[in-house]
């Protein structure tokens, strides 16, 4: 998981644990994203993880303000975020995050997958 | 982004002080007391107007309240004060205006603050009154230190791993909360 607030020196307690809890539902959703895809959703390059649909949808919906509000008020900038997910494979494994290969793959693979979908909607 | 409202109120605490000095908790009273105009005080407490007038002198009120408090100006002033309305009203309002840009950081934090508890109190609502508890305990919200596994598992009598799915079901349901919203974006 990420750690993407306690290193804040000046924040109060409260707050504190609140943007934890706020960073604790953006890392979930991130994990979601990694889970190793089955079989069918591997060889047909589709993903059927509802909990991840769930996570595409919490970052990449038409309407992710919730993603926005979460990202702005634990200090993290949104659409930086989101251009990494979106750019990120395997093979920056290793290379300077801690995710293995088959993790960015598996990311790689439902973020890819959902763009073609929003793409193929928009095209329709 | 969501644009903020934030009011901020500057006060003059030596002139306050020298009233509580006075042995009066409330200003209303005073200026009752000591028939002096409630609104003038006020204005003056509030430095939206200056107790030196453009022509150089004091104004009534500020020359009333001296004289029922038995003080010096520079005791109900500071020099700042006193020297700027000297020059020009204005310019005593913008160096307000600088001082009130300066606090904004703090009072920006503190609403910045109040947000991320608000925000996760109104998604925290949403939760089922069990997943509600297992995080507030689990982070810490709401006061008290945050718990391990093992400790919230003591607490609703129930194993490790049950309240390990309990926290995952809940932080996943902060996602997105409502099914409308979630098959508007599908």
């Amino acid at each position: 998981m990420f750690d993407l607030v306690s290193t804040h020196p000046d924040i109060e307690t409260q707050a504190q644990r609140s943007a934890q809890l706020l960073a604790a539902v953006i890392s979930r959703a991130t994990a979601d994203l990694m889970e190793r895809p089955t079989t069918v959703e591997r060889r047909k390059r589709i993903n059927l993880n509802e909990d991840a649909l769930s996570s595409l949808i919490f970052f990449f919906g038409k309407n992710n303000e919730r993603f926005k509000n979460f990202s702005r008020l634990i200090g993290m900038n949104p659409e930086s975020f989101l251009d990494r997910l979106e750019t990120i494979n395997s093979y920056d494994a290793g290379n300077g995050n801690k995710f293995t290969g088959s993790q960015l793959r598996a990311l790689h693979l439902r973020v890819v997958w959902y763009k073609m979908r929003r793409g193929a909607e928009a095209y329709a | 982004m969501n644009e903020y409202r934030i009011k901020i109120s500057v006060r003059n605490n030596l002139i306050l002080d020298a009233i509580e000095k006075a042995g009066y908790t409330s200003i209303q009273r005073f200026c009752r007391d000591k028939n002096i105009s409630a609104s003038g005080v006020t204005a003056l407490i509030a430095l939206k107007t200056p107790p030196i007038m453009r022509c150089g002198s004091f104004s009534s009120i500020a020359s009333q309240l001296m004289e029922e408090l038995c003080m010096l100006p520079t005791e109900l002033w500071t020099a700042e004060q006193l020297t700027m309305s000297l020059k020009h009203n204005t310019s005593f309002r913008n160096v307000g205006g600088e001082d009130l840009q300066l606090s904004s950081d703090e009072a920006l934090k503190l609403v910045f603050d109040r947000e991320k508890e608000e925000k996760v109190a109104e998604v925290l609502d949403t939760l089922s009154p069990r997943a509600k508890k297992v995080i507030a305990l689990r982070y810490g919200i709401g006061g008290g230190e945050p718990l391990t596994l093992e400790q919230v598992a003591t607490v609703f009598d129930l194993t490790r791993e049950r309240i390990r799915q309990i926290e995952a079901k809940a932080i996943r349901h902060l996602q997105i909360t409502h099914i409308a919203e979630k098959l508007s974006n599908l």
